[in-house]
């Protein structure tokens, strides 16, 4: 064990010494500071904007002044997407996202405004963020400083040295490594605790807790992943006989893993796995809506059973002699029906990406850069399932908001009168929208399988590492 | 010439021994496959798309024309009629998707307020819209560059390190020449593989030849070059093997995803997305303002009447129809009081797109992509262009129907033939 720190401590110090590594670390360093830059003021700005926007509708839902409960509904509100605190680490699918969504009676709103419908073309080349670095410009880095770290003691002959005064390839390989990961972790945890801070500026004291665990993981995640990387770029080094074979090989792995790989899992789920069109998707609703959600339930019966179950209730003949405004019944009635077939169609559509992304979650385990950046996306906030969770909630408020106007329309009016005015105070009772985050349980749940594979890596190049023998060639 | 032909000769039979040029070519074949594959049933998918929402809308139009069995109001008929507007997809977008997939390429218009109408935005796994789209623009522009670095970065380097660089300039040959040559023999392995890959895809998508393709196959074409004048210059520094794979793979690595990510955080500093709040309080406010007044009959007359004045041809007495003449005319202001809300947010693309261009003009990569997409007609410029007729035809849809109500015209069953169409 003394041997590895030995190597270890050689090897770091002449890391340190080598003036291509200081030239690529400061290089590493200022893209880190741009995108921290970049992806920090992003942030800054659309959660200002957000922030500023969700206050602005809940100050004209409120003072929209004295009028029928019913065109308060159609009059709606919006909700607007808020950006996850730590969304300027990694901005994961936030750009490709709908930002709000117009909450009106009758209607259940696809979400508006993706910053990538507003983009040239080039923000398919991808966003420089600090995860982006991490994932995909940090293994350059570590197979730019490792991929000789062994094939240059066999070139050298110095290996053979090493041998002879009884010290193993393995003890060799995990010095290396040793060595390796400090120069790394020397790089990054500055960035971590940056991160940290601009996190804990940020974060709103509710959310807290959820930001501590998130950053806990994302920094646990990383350090295992860039682990990876490492071992993977000694153990190529320690079984290639040449530098030039072991950097092929290593630069090989980097494009077939962060490059082809991903772009091909993500395409290949939905070519395999249909989704409908928003068109078919809308179509499907509209079906159900006019021939009931079973197929034989037709609109206007529903509404024919209503009015007599109603009538029955009350006990009287006719409509008009209802008590209550029986219109703000039947509109309840037909708000409950569609979005009961809105939320079916919205799920099954859920279910269908899902499944579409399942391939990439598989992919996983043979290629660790997907497993780390689905997983960072969701400790970040920014994945497909705060997508849909945001609109899930907004539907739900939705529905509560239309629901509390129509039945309190249903009380203070009788059929037909339309032109009745409630007092602008009722508009309070409705609480502001409010997302709530996906909770910590769910995060790890929804990836495990990234988890298990990263882990899995880890053991395997470990194990690896382990398991060198002592070759010279 | 006869010193080209045998290291023509020579360079070609070590490559066809050589296992890992087998192997990359097949590899870069069979991702070159599936970009064809791939674009094309992207474009496929969008073209049925389209024309089940034709069809959908046809059904609807005949159910309609077959309900009215007299002359009536023209607003009867043009509530219920809706026109199909669609971006139709080029040709060439089965190479180059560009931004089809986030951008709207269809929708339904009717002839009143074309701002509360909007253009139905595609869902789509934005999972799969952040990886982006695997077509044939993105493996020549992205991966080729690879291959060629990998065919040609150590030409001259190699020869030193196994030693037979000066068994080779035993011949009367200046390693200029040696370099020069052992290029252009790469240059032509790949040029006839990306001709051929072309080929493939146009038969495959059905795309006839045309300016457009012969442009296309160009841009491709300048831009290899570029990738193998890198290679000439990196190769003539008489540096290591190692220094040269590192050295032209951060090359790639800066043109393909740093100075892109970059000139996009400028752009987007420069241009920030514009503030959707304005635009979303406008649209609820101004139509609530119609709802409201509607029954106010001064009100009711006096915008009827301004309206008159502001378009004499809309000019008309409101005794007649007066309802609809006052939601026309509201429906009318309402447009042009959204007009430059919604301007501005395009604005902002289109000025992303001009400044990216500008910028982006120093970068072989970004000028190639954004090329292809023009050519391609998959641009933000496009989708702007297509908006405009949108734009124009919902303009003559407008004045038809407008012309009847304010004309007190009645609506003749025969005139369904002369509704405006799009694209007709």
């Amino acid at each position: 064990m003394k041997v590895v720190f030995t190597i270890a401590r050689n090897d770091f110090r002449n890391f340190l010494r080598e003036k291509k590594i200081i030239i690529s670390g400061l290089l590493f360093l200022l893209l880190v500071i741009v995108s921290i830059i970049g992806g920090y003021q992003q942030f800054d700005k659309q959660n200002k904007e957000r922030k500023e926007a969700q206050e602005a509708v809940r100050k004209s839902w409120l003072n929209q002044g004295d009028k029928n409960p019913h065109s308060a509904a159609h009059y709606g509100t919006y909700a607007f997407r808020p950006v996850s605190v730590l969304s300027f680490f990694d901005v994961g699918l936030n750009s490709y996202v709908g930002n709000s969504i117009y909450l009106e009676a009758h209607r259940q709103n696809d979400p508006k405004f993706s910053v990538a419908s507003e983009s040239s073309s080039l923000i398919r080349f991808g966003e420089l963020t600090i995860a982006f670095i991490l994932q995909i410009i940090m293994p350059l880095l570590i197979f730019f400083i490792g991929f000789n770290v062994v094939t240059k003691e066999k070139e050298g002959n110095t290996l053979k040295v090493l041998f002879s005064q009884g010290i193993t390839m393995k003890s060799i390989a995990w010095g290396k490594l040793y060595a390796i990961f400090g120069i790394v972790s020397m790089l990054i945890l500055p960035v971590f605790a940056l991160i940290f801070f601009l996190g804990l500026m940020n974060v709103g004291q509710g959310d807290k807790i959820l930001f501590l665990t998130s950053f806990s993981f994302l920094l646990l995640t990383y350090l295992v992943y860039l682990f990876i990387l490492c071992s993977i770029s000694v153990l190529i080094s320690a079984i290639s006989k040449t530098s030039r074979s072991a950097l092929l090989v290593l630069l090989g792995f980097w494009i077939t893993t962060c490059i082809i790989l991903p772009k091909v899992a993500a395409n290949l789920g939905s070519s395999i796995h249909k989704a409908p069109s928003g068109f078919e998707f809308r179509q499907n609703i509209a079906k159900d809506e006019e021939n009931g959600i079973d197929g034989h339930n037709p609109s206007d019966k529903r509404f024919d059973r209503l009015r007599d179950s109603v009538l029955q209730k009350y006990n009287v003949k006719t409509v008009e002699a209802l008590p209550v405004n029986f219109d703000a019944i039947a509109m309840q009635e037909g708000e409950r029906y569609s979005s009961m077939i809105y939320n079916k169609h919205f799920e099954r559509l859920r279910q269908d990406y899902l499944i579409q992304n399942k391939i990439s979650q598989y992919a996983s385990l043979v290629d660790p850069f997907i497993g780390v950046r689905n997983f960072s996306m969701s400790l970040a906030g920014s994945d497909i399932a705060s997508a849909f969770s945001f609109q899930e909630q907004a539907e739900s408020y939705r529905f509560e908001m239309v629901k509390y106007l129509n039945n309190y329309l249903r009380d203070f009016s009788v059929t037909g009168e339309w032109d009745k005015k409630a007092s602008s105070s009722i508009y309070s009772n409705i609480p502001d929208f409010h997302f709530t985050p996906i909770s910590m349980n769910v995060r790890l749940k929804d990836n495990a399988l990234s988890i298990v594979s990263l882990f899995m890596w880890a053991i395997i190049c470990a194990f690896g590492l382990s398991s060198l023998k002592n070759k010279v060639n | 010439m006869q010193l080209f032909k045998l290291i023509f000769n020579s360079e070609c039979r070590i490559l066809m021994r050589s296992s890992i040029f087998i192997f990359s070519m097949l590899f870069f074949l069979i991702l070159s496959g599936y970009a064809i594959y791939y674009g094309h049933s992207i474009i496929e998918t969008q073209k049925i798309t389209i024309e089940k929402v034709r069809l959908d809308n046809e059904e609807r139009f005949q159910k309609l024309r077959s309900s009215i069995d007299r002359d009536t109001l023209p607003n009867v008929v043009g509530n219920r009629l809706f026109r199909v507007v669609a971006n139709s997809p080029s040709p060439l977008a089965v190479f180059t998707i560009g931004q089809r997939d986030i951008l709207p390429f269809y929708g339904t218009i009717r002839y009143w307020a074309l701002s509360r109408q909007s253009l139905v935005t595609e869902s789509a796994n934005p999972e799969k819209l952040v990886a982006g789209n695997f077509d044939l623009a993105f493996v020549f522009i992205q991966i080729l560059p690879l291959l060629i670095i990998g065919l040609g970065y150590n030409l001259i380097s190699s020869e030193r390190e196994t030693g037979t660089l000066s068994m080779v300039l035993s011949f009367p040959i200046t390693i200029q020449q040696i370099l020069l040559y052992k290029l252009v023999t790469r240059f032509i392995i790949i040029l006839t593989v990306v001709f051929l890959i072309i080929i493939a895809g146009c038969i495959y998508s059905g795309i006839v030849f045309n300016a457009d393709l012969l442009n296309w196959s160009a841009v491709v074409v300048v831009y290899l070059l570029f990738w193998f004048c890198v290679l000439y210059f990196l190769n003539s520094l008489g540096k290591s093997s190692s220094f040269n794979a590192l050295t032209s793979l951060g090359v790639w690595l800066l043109l393909v995803f740093l100075i892109p990510a970059a000139i996009n955080i400028y752009v987007g500093i420069r241009y920030p997305m514009s503030s959707k709040q304005e635009l979303s309080q406008t649209i609820r406010h101004e139509y609530e303002e119609i709802w409201e007044k509607y029954e106010d009959a001064n009100h009711r007359n006096e915008v009827a009447v301004a309206f008159g004045n502001k378009y004499p041809a809309y000019k008309s007495d409101t005794s007649y129809n007066w309802s609809d003449k006052y939601m026309l005319a509201q429906y009318d202001n309402y447009d042009q009081k959204l007009k430059p809300l919604l301007e501005k947010h395009q604005d902002v693309a289109l000025k992303r797109e001009e400044l990216t261009a500008a910028i982006g003009r120093f970068n072989p990569v970004v000028s190639a992509q954004l090329l292809m997409n023009r050519i391609a007609q998959t641009d933000v410029t496009a989708h702007i262009d297509f908006t405009k007729r949108v734009d124009a035809f919902h303009a003559e849809l407008k004045s038809f129907f407008y012309k009847m109500v304010f004309t007190n015209t009645s609506f003749r069953k025969d005139q369904f033939d002369q509704i405006p169409d799009f694209g007709k």
